[in-house]
């Protein structure tokens, strides 16, 4: 047998992360798209050691699907809202250490704006093949999809050769009379079911948006009645919410669960880890002033003895906590609500 | 394939869409409104050409060496055995065996089989710079990551073009850096 020649690939536009491994290495998949003389290569890099390779040859490409997505508007509109808090926050600080770091921070943020505003409209693609019909990580950005598109489909009509519109639209119609189907139109469609993902079965969502409500709740009893039994009561709920928080991000690993409930149950992990964030920089701060005892019944009485109304600056992070925690918390009931919706109407 | 096989659904919704979906502008998808746009090639509709059965073989004629009762096709180009029609696989114009096959993609030999590879370019360049993080580390790192870049210099590494190299070259000029830095601070608390 004979070495075979090493392909010499080209490197596309466009990388990703992919969802694919373990929930916890999910965010470390790398993906990227090769162009080789006769098919796509897509490269997952795990933690940039190791890789692996997908191959989907011209010549077994049957479709591309693109679908328009709206993540680089809600990406602007959130990353844009951030500024511009921040950006009232710096103005209205007179001391010249927050000014500067509010202004790092501020500036940060708009550079997230304006490279996500740069790199455009997102997107998904999606390639089929006779036994693949799977997302294409690195194609999130409707300009790199259209550029690779562009650039493989004369190399994809010679290594299939055209059909004529007509003879797709027979042979389609055969298809779709041979399955039982009809297609899709307003109020009435029959849904295929993705078979690379598990049905989702669990609570620990609905627990999860609930318990941030309760944060919101929490939170607001602190504000109204500062006291060590709202303290621990606020303690508690984020105690309970930092567990099912974890839970939930392990239970929609591989499922079909609906990606906006996925999105806000990340950004609820990162509001946790914002508040605890929080609560130290706090807890120092009190300790560096000598107003905390010695331990945690010490750190409780503390935060009971203060009063959020009495400092606009602890009352702000308060509510500002409460508004996120309850609007992440009726945003995911409602995603979760649309989610079995859907699935029944499927079933 | 079935027939449901070469259905197109939407992306978002799953539901199946329609022709008029196809190689045209950007549609709304009538279940999801979502924003699609269907690029739809021949081989969606080729018919899978099987293998044809092979034919049994007759008196005086070679047979394959996996199937005696098989008339022999083609020889492989592997390990010269005669192969008949089940066993031959076409790869890039090569007809090989199952086992030349198996053997080829065990050993790195045929590129197009590879599915995985490990960076061990990656791995020895964090070797050694990592550790520079806590210093002290690098006294039994520098080492390790020497070795490891000069253990793995001709190892196959990533298919595609990358710094394979610079990598290795990075890694060992770091670790014999620090392999000297550590030499001449023992050295100079020895004379010292």
């Amino acid at each position: 047998m004979t070495e075979t020649t090493p392909v010499k690939y080209l490197k596309l536009p466009g990388s990703g992360m992919s969802r694919k491994g373990t929930w916890v290495a999910a965010s470390r998949v790398r993906t990227r798209l090769w162009l080789g003389d006769d098919h796509l290569l897509q490269v997952e890099s795990t933690g940039g050691y190791s890789e692996t390779y997908k191959r989907f040859y011209f010549r077994d490409i049957q479709a591309f699907c693109l679908r328009r997505t709206k993540n680089w508007f809600a990406t602007n509109v959130v990353l844009g809202f951030v500024t511009g808090i921040f950006l009232l926050w710096t103005l209205t600080v007179n001391v010249l250490p927050g000014v500067i770091t509010l202004g790092i921070i501020t500036a940060m943020f708009g550079l997230f704006v304006f490279l996500n505003l740069l790199r455009g409209p997102t997107c998904t693609c999606h390639l089929k093949t006779a036994v693949h019909y799977e997302e294409l990580p690195s194609l999130r950005r409707l300009r790199n999809a259209e550029k690779v598109m562009a650039r493989i489909r004369p190399l994809m009509e010679s290594a299939q050769g055209t059909t004529a519109a007509e003879t797709i639209v027979q042979q389609y119609s055969s298809a779709l009379t041979s399955a039982q189907v009809v297609p899709a139109t307003q109020g009435q469609a029959t849904h295929l079911v993705d078979p690379t993902l598990e049905p989702y079965h669990s609570n620990a969502h609905r627990i999860l948006f609930f318990l941030l409500l309760g944060l919101m709740v929490a939170d607001a009893l602190y504000i109204v009645l500062p006291s060590v039994v709202t303290v621990l009561l606020d303690m508690a709920v984020t105690a309970a919410l930092t567990i099912y928080v974890l839970v939930a991000l392990v239970k929609q690993n591989e499922t079909d669960l609906k990606v906006a409930v996925r999105v806000v149950t990340w950004i609820a992990c990162a509001f946790t880890a914002v508040s605890y964030i929080i609560g130290y920089v706090g807890r120092f701060s009190l300790a560096a002033n000598g107003k905390l005892d010695s331990g945690e019944w010490g750190y409780i009485k503390a935060l009971a003895a203060m009063r959020p109304l009495e400092s606009s600056g602890r009352l702000a992070t308060l509510l500002i906590g409460a508004a996120v925690a309850g609007i992440l918390g009726v945003a995911g009931l409602l995603f979760l609500r649309q989610h079995w919706r859907e699935k029944n109407r499927d079933s | 394939m079935t027939a449901r096989g070469q259905l197109i659904a939407c992306p978002k919704c799953k539901a199946v869409l329609g022709t008029e979906f196809f190689n045209q502008a950007w549609m709304a998808c009538p279940s999801c409104a979502s924003e699609l746009r269907v690029e739809v090639y021949p081989a969606l509709f080729r018919e899978e050409v099987s293998t044809p059965a092979a034919p049994i073989m007759m008196e005086g004629e070679a047979s394959c060496f996996y199937h005696p009762e098989k008339k022999a096709a083609v020889v492989c180009d592997g390990c010269g055995r005669f192969l008949c029609t089940l066993c031959d696989v076409d790869l890039d114009g090569q007809h090989l065996c199952p086992a030349c096959l198996q053997a080829g993609q065990t050993k790195g030999k045929i590129a197009k089989l590879q599915n995985s590879r490990t960076r061990h370019d990656r791995i020895a360049l964090s070797i050694a710079i990592l550790p520079l993080i806590i210093f002290w580390l690098t006294i039994i790192t520098a080492p390790i990551a020497l070795y490891y870049a000069i253990r793995h210099w001709n190892s196959p590494t990533t298919i595609v073009p990358n710094w394979r190299r610079s990598n290795m070259i990075f890694a060992i000029v770091f670790a014999s850096l620090e392999v000297a830095g550590w030499i001449a601070l023992i050295t100079y608390w020895a004379v010292s």
